[in-house]
């Protein structure tokens, strides 16, 4: 049995989980769109320097992503 | 091992922690009512040190630093767990401002003599009737300063 928690107080990283959908808010460049080196990420950049709403999912095995999700900016 | 969030906090303000809770197998867990028979515990610590500064509980705990001597009783509620019908957050913390400002346990790391801005936590919650516990989630709170201290 697996346990998930979904945060849904706006955090600045957050751990992603198989087959996880969560959303995290993360500050940098304005420029879109951000994508992470597994599944696709969707995001909506707003103001200078926020980028917000970044929804990371994945199909790898358990708990690939312990820890950070690393996300590049390019 | 625990999921991780991190959390900012902006000195001064109420900071509420909405989380919702799932079960089941992978993939398709559904949302536990943890409305009774569950309780939860959330310690928010100096990361360096582990010292505890402050605990967030949703129900009473008759000795929360069983490491110092006599007991230290809690009944100050700030967890709230409910049934998270219609997939609505089952856990709620209200993280009430009065921690950031002047006389807050909080305020007094962020202004001593080595600064502290970023803690530790983790939270736990307990099956009450089987006696089992797990650590949910983890993770840092990095605190603002704030120009406004409004008590």
């Amino acid at each position: 049995m697996a346990i998930k928690v979904e945060v849904v107080t706006p955090v600045s990283v957050v751990s992603a989980v198989e087959g996880a959908s969560t959303a995290i808010s993360v500050v940098g460049p304005t420029q879109s769109p951000i994508t992470t080196n597994r599944e696709a990420a969707v995001v909506n950049v707003v103001g200078a320097n926020m980028v917000q709403n970044v929804v990371v999912s994945t199909t790898e095995p358990s708990n690939p992503y312990e820890g950070l999700v690393w996300i590049d900016i390019s | 091992m625990a999921q991780s969030a991190n959390f900012i906090w902006g000195q001064g303000e109420d900071l509420t922690v909405e989380l919702i809770y799932k079960e089941g197998a992978p993939g398709s867990e559904i949302v536990v009512d943890l409305s009774s028979g569950y309780q939860l515990r959330m310690d928010i610590v100096v990361p360096a040190t582990k010292e505890r500064v402050y605990t967030f509980n949703s129900a009473s705990i008759s000795d929360i630093d069983p490491v110092a001597d006599g007991a230290q009783p809690d009944s100050t509620l700030e967890g709230e767990l409910s049934s998270g019908v219609g997939d609505t957050p089952n856990i709620v913390i209200s993280v009430p401002r009065a921690l950031t400002l002047p006389g807050g346990a909080v305020y007094s790391k962020m202004t001593g003599g080595t600064p502290v801005l970023v803690f530790g936590y983790d939270i736990f919650l307990r099956h009450v009737s089987s006696d089992r516990q797990a650590k949910i989630l983890t993770g840092t709170i990095a605190t603002e300063e704030s120009s406004t201290l409004w008590l």
